[in-house]
């Protein structure tokens, strides 16, 4: 049976359909002598060449059911038996494959690659038949289609795919396309690892010829490149999103876009829970925007321009706390406003701006007392007990409204910050 | 890109502007409109630190049409039209389709999950994929900012 295979295919196969015929299996026969001797050892699946001959005879548009036997063929001999013409099997079916293109007319590169027994070649070709024009990458002179992708494959492929080859030809239930697409599914992936060598090495196999070079895992048709060139598009932004986002160092797509929704959530959320809590009293402190405005344009303006609004409530606030710190704090909260040492608005200023013209004075004297402190809007007769200001250690720097009113001792910044929070 | 981070102190200072403009200090004024008002003007303060992007813009214009009132800066209204119906029609077919494959069933909770980034970012129907990717980064930056400044707001007043 085994030598009926290929005596009889030979045979059959060109008394039917003609030179067509003669041509492909002179091709197999010559090309893959050995593998075929170990597949046609008995094994029954080879049964199926004596009730497949009959489709063999329609060669030119039955080559595509031929690879499919082929192809499912190969697939049991794989499934049922040996370890060793394994690896040769998936080889051969794109050699076959390849050599039933190689009945084309522009097939002559095929046959010569295919007579050099290089499998690494052959490997585009599921790729073309994976694509709807099936019969156009058989017959066609492969203009674009098979060489490109022959070309493109040549180098790296072999050993990524033979690993890769043995899942995609289990899926082959409906023959050649299938696994040829599964395949097409795979290479790419497994073209993703090593593109330059594949490219380089698709270059040198390739004879010499004047089409255009596809990337290692793409085809040339310009749609994937675009696909391409927006999905590197797409990574490039979810990197830079990964530094953005606290806790991402998912690599994965759909983890990352879900870090970035919740970490977008969260902060609306706290812009929202913000924006119900005191803040209100900002609003009231003209003197605070005015700082700010005037502070923008030149910073050392600021003292003197809070002054002339806030002079008399500072000196009566100092003449209040000369006498009382209670008594002061209730005064300023009359007034909706709050104390809040030096230190802070140092560090504050410090860190944002010019420093304070006020940070330098140095002066003696309680009247000057009140003023050595930040005097920011508070909350309006608020009844709960924060009224007195005194936010512990350093909050961000970045706070520039604040006012520093004009000079004071250090010294008393101390005091009155432990007074005031008593 | 946007690369700017955004400065904190023209954040603060056209936040408090328009927390004055809103005038919040009136008691009259329960919970619930203070912290829209002072929602509103975080948000008018983001966008404006950051006009040249789609999302502010968006936002403004979204703003100025809840709100309609004098304060609010004006709009630039952009007449996009909205992609989203191909994306959803796209997801219930592939649904149907991805039973059994894993890459396809990664890519139904990608999609999803990029519509609920659509909805969350403002202006964000009207993007495609790489678009909203770079609004997002940049809307975060203005959101990280704001908040805080809003927290330094906080705590300094207490």
């Amino acid at each position: 049976m085994s030598g009926s295979l290929n005596g009889n295919s030979a045979s059959s196969g060109g008394g039917a359909t003609g030179a067509g015929g003669d041509d492909f299996f002179d091709q197999m026969l010559s090309s893959l002598p050995s593998p075929w001797a170990d597949l046609a050892n008995p094994k029954s699946p080879w049964d199926l060449t004596t009730g497949a001959n009959a489709p063999r005879s329609g060669e030119d548009c039955g080559g595509y059911d031929e690879s499919a036997l082929l192809a499912s063929r190969l697939r049991q001999h794989q499934i049922s038996g040996s370890g060793s013409p394994a690896g040769a099997k998936p080889m051969m079916l794109h050699q076959m494959l390849m050599s039933a293109a190689g009945r084309a007319p522009g097939g002559g590169a095929g046959a010569g690659a295919g007579g050099a027994g290089d499998p690494s070649g052959f490997f585009p070709l599921p790729l073309s038949l994976g694509r709807d024009d099936v019969e156009g990458a058989f017959k066609s002179p492969n203009g674009t289609g098979a060489e490109g992708l022959f070309n493109g494959y040549g180098g790296g492929l072999p050993g990524a795919a033979q690993a890769n080859n043995q899942p995609p030809f289990h899926h082959a239930q409906q023959g050649a396309p299938m696994p040829a697409q599964n395949f097409g599914g795979a290479a790419p992936n497994a073209g993703a690892q090593a593109p330059a060598p594949a490219a380089s090495g698709g270059g040198a196999a390739a004879p010499p010829r004047q089409r255009v070079r596809a990337r290692r895992g793409q085809a040339t048709d310009p749609h994937s490149i675009a696909e391409r060139l927006r999905r590197e598009r797409i990574a490039e932004r979810m990197k830079a999103l990964q530094e953005l986002v606290p806790n991402a160092n998912k690599t994965d797509k759909a983890s990352m876009l879900d870090e970035i929704i919740d970490y977008v959530k969260f902060l609306q959320l706290q812009v929202k829970v913000l924006s119900m809590s005191r803040l209100g009293g900002a609003a009231a402190v003209a003197p605070l925007v005015a700082n700010m405005s005037s502070e923008g344009q030149g910073g050392s303006n600021g003292a003197g321009g809070s002054d002339s609004s806030l002079t008399v409530t500072e000196q009566q606030v100092a003449k209040l706390m000369e006498e009382d710190m209670g008594s002061a704090m209730q005064y300023l909260q009359g007034k909706g406003l709050c104390l809040m040492p030096i230190s802070l608005a140092s560090a504050i200023s410090s860190a944002t701006c010019h420093p304070r013209a006020s940070a330098s004075h140095l002066g003696g004297g309680p009247a000057a007392a009140a003023a050595h402190h930040l005097i920011l809007p508070g909350p309006q007769a608020q009844p709960n007990s924060n009224n007195h200001v005194n936010p512990d250690g350093p909050s961000s720097p970045n706070l520039s409204g604040l006012t520093a009113q004009s000079a004071m001792a250090n010294g008393n910044a101390d005091s009155h910050k432990d007074a005031s929070s008593a | 890109m946007q690369n700017t981070i955004p400065s904190k102190q023209v954040l603060l200072k056209t936040f408090l502007t328009g927390l004055r403009r809103r005038n919040i200090t009136n008691k009259g004024m329960t919970l619930l409109e203070r912290k829209r008002a002072i929602k509103l003007s975080a948000d008018l303060a983001m966008a404006s630190v950051r006009k040249e992007a789609k999302w502010s813009n968006a936002l403004m214009a979204d703003l100025s049409r809840k709100f309609q009132r004098k304060t609010v800066l004006p709009s630039k209204h952009r007449h996009v039209v909205i992609k989203g119906n191909k994306v959803s029609t796209h997801k219930r077919g592939a649904r149907r389709r991805c039973a059994a494959k894993a890459t396809a069933i990664a890519k139904c909770i990608i999609r999803k999950r990029e519509q609920v980034l659509r909805r969350l970012v403002p202006g964000g129907k009207c993007m495609d994929e790489c678009t909203l990717l770079d609004e997002t980064l940049d809307y975060l930056q203005l959101l990280k900012a704001q908040v805080d400044v809003m927290r330094l707001l906080v705590k300094a007043l207490e």
